[in-house]
């Protein structure tokens, strides 16, 4: 018997080795093969991260940028990053998987309380556009949804942003009933199956557009005491920032004037990106209606990508009042406009 | 029982050991790719996670549990009762055979909202996820063991006068179990991760998978390791349990007894002889 426990262990430890060897051959394989990326046809090479596990309408500035040679003019060539889920952007750039992400703002915020030395470098939206659902021609009435169905994410800015919608409806949790899902509840609003569906708005518009060709009933979360704050912003890791500041600048420069010609060229801007994207699902009328109902959440052509202090203290408040958040900063930790600049 | 309690103690050890391994390859693996703890926590980190917020845990593990269990359960004889149909009917298994390899080439996830829209936000829905990946493997391999049933045993059964339920529960019902408990396994480690998907696809009541989502989102990354352990855990159990209880109904597979099915073939007869039972004059 101890002959047979030996072989084993034998077996055990020559398995043990096999494993080690791997993964040490994959882990040089790895960063050897990120040293090599970077720099194609006198270009820079500039990876950027996007925040969904598909790529969608919101990346239609940056198709631009590429289809309008306004990156190449830069001597940047930008490419998107799909991430494996929808919150891992900031560990993909902390990691090196990429150089620029595309984050929801509270992304930030937990990043850095994770310890992830992550910056938002510029806003992509002004404005929260997060808010609740109905199905088109139905009202909303904050102050009647005691006992409603309200679908919900389970994403940070959900949970951030439920408690305004608890509150404004003098209700507590335990008196609306909160399905959660994983990547839709505009379908089950529109089967009848919950009352109210959470979502930020260019979304759920395009999605009940493009199902009922009507549009959906809203009522934004600011119109009831959410903060007004930007739900996206580009982000960078410091480190990587201090030593590329010039590519940042050229990369925001270039994408400002991406968003310029996107929302004054709407239905262009999107044959880009359809063009870049010729298999999406979806197809024109939805990226068209998600694009234009995007457009609103940008704020004025005076203000494209800067961000404010106060964006950053309004979205710590609201996740600490939630208690989701154990660590918090100044603003100025969180965002800098920097490579806004020149 | 000395040399049972010896092979269990190298047994016990054995697993020890590759719990040992498993967990120093997690390390290695953090200290080859210089993971920081927000991409990847260690296995000592992420254990003392879940000693830490078991008050969170807890409840979680244990809705969790439930679908898991309820879901497999119901997948298992769903899937043994097909398998059984299936093998009583050519025309039955034609006819359903195709549609059952269909319907595990379909991404569950895919078809994860309609069914939700059909069965609600409950347990009904990750019930039905869960039956849906537990009873494929069950019906494959039950099918399986009642194809290679012996033919002889068989004949001779019916050459014997014995009815064709006596011959299912005394000849070919032991001979699934076998495959069954094999099927089982398969399904016991797929069904936790069934219950996962379920949790994702819409719901109700909070389990260890929506927790694992909400975790992911704040970058809570021992969070979601210290749930990911937790559902191994019901994982492996399941499977152990099953290994249990397939030990327990398979005795001959481990030492030369008949299987109860072909002793019970033979009875009594009036003057206590043992006897075929085909061979009984009828009363």
């Amino acid at each position: 018997m101890v002959r047979f426990a030996s072989r084993r262990l034998t077996l055990a430890l020559a398995a043990a080795t096999a494993l080690t060897a791997t993964v040490v051959t994959a882990a040089w394989a790895s960063s050897a093969s990120h040293a090599s990326a970077s720099r194609s046809k006198g270009l820079t090479t500039v990876r950027v991260v996007f925040d969904w596990p598909g790529i969608d309408f919101e990346a239609v500035p940056l198709t631009v940028g590429t289809a309008r040679g306004l990156y190449k003019k830069a001597g940047l060539d930008v490419r998107i990053v799909i991430p494996p889920s929808t919150s891992t952007t900031v560990q993909m750039i902390a990691a090196g998987k990429g150089d620029i992400g595309f984050d929801t703002t509270t992304d930030v915020v937990f990043g850095q309380a994770a310890g992830i030395d992550v910056r938002s470098i510029a806003n992509y939206s002004q404005d929260n556009n997060w808010g609740l659902v109905a199905k088109p021609g139905a009202k909303i009435d904050i102050k009647k949804i005691k006992g409603k169905s309200i679908g919900i994410f389970t994403d940070s800015w959900t949970k951030a942003m439920m408690p305004y919608v608890l509150k404004a409806g003098g209700v507590t949790a335990s008196q609306v009933k909160q399905p959660i899902f994983s990547s839709d509840d505009i379908a089950p609003l529109l089967a009848g199956k919950i009352d109210l569906a959470t979502n930020t708005l260019n979304y759920a518009i395009a999605q009940v557009q493009s199902a009922t060709g009507k549009r959906p009933s809203v009522l934004l979360a600011t119109k009831f005491g959410a903060p007004n704050v930007p739900v996206w912003v580009y982000t960078g890791m410091n480190s990587w920032l201090k030593g590329h500041g010039a590519q940042a600048r050229a990369f925001l420069s270039a994408t400002r004037k991406a968003f310029a010609w996107s929302i004054a060229h709407p239905s262009a801007a999107v044959k880009d990106y359809l063009e870049a994207y010729p298999k999406i699902g979806g197809g024109l009328k939805y990226s068209l209606d998600g694009w234009k109902a995007t457009i609103p959440a940008l704020g004025a052509q005076s203000s494209l990508l800067t961000q404010r202090a106060s964006q950053w203290k309004q979205v710590v408040h609201a996740l600490k009042a939630v208690g989701v958040l154990s660590k918090s900063f100044a603003p100025s930790k969180y965002f800098t406009n920097a490579y806004l600049k020149g | 029982m000395n040399a049972f309690l010896r092979k269990t103690a190298v047994r016990l050890v054995m697993a020890a050991l590759a719990v040992g391994l498993i967990f120093g390859v997690w390390n290695l693996v953090i200290f080859a790719f210089d993971l920081k703890s927000y991409a990847l926590p260690t296995p000592q980190d992420s254990v003392a996670t879940i000693y830490d917020r078991w008050s969170t845990y807890q409840p979680l593990l244990l809705q969790t549990i439930k679908e898991t269990v309820d879901g497999f359960l119901i997948g298992a004889a769903i899937g043994f009762a097909l398998g059984v149909a299936m093998s009583a009917s050519k025309i039955v298994q034609r006819l359903i055979y195709p549609a059952l390899i269909t319907s595990q080439a379909v991404p569950v996830v895919a078809v994860a909202a309609p069914l939700a829209i059909l069965l609600g936000f409950g347990l009904v829905t990750k019930l039905v996820i869960v039956a849906w990946w537990v009873f494929f493997p069950v019906v494959v391999n039950v099918l399986d063991g009642l194809a290679r049933v012996d033919r002889d045993l068989l004949n001779l059964a019916r050459v014997m006068g014995a009815k064709r339920t006596r011959t299912f529960l005394a000849i070919q019902l032991p001979a699934t179990l076998s495959p069954l408990f094999s099927g089982l396994k398969i399904g016991a480690t797929y069904a936790v991760t069934a219950a996962v998907i379920g949790e994702w696809v819409a719901s109700l009541q909070y389990g260890l998978g929506t927790y694992l989502n909400t975790a992911a989102a704040s970058l809570d990354t021992r969070g979601v390791m210290g749930a990911t352990i937790l559902l191994t855990m019901i994982g492996i159990t399941l499977f152990l349990i099953v290994t249990a209880i397939g030990v327990v109904a398979t005795p001959w597979e481990r030492r030369s007894t008949a299987r109860r099915g072909i002793r019970s073939l033979f009875v009594n007869d009036r003057k206590g002889a043992r006897r075929w039972f085909g061979s009984l004059p009828a009363d």
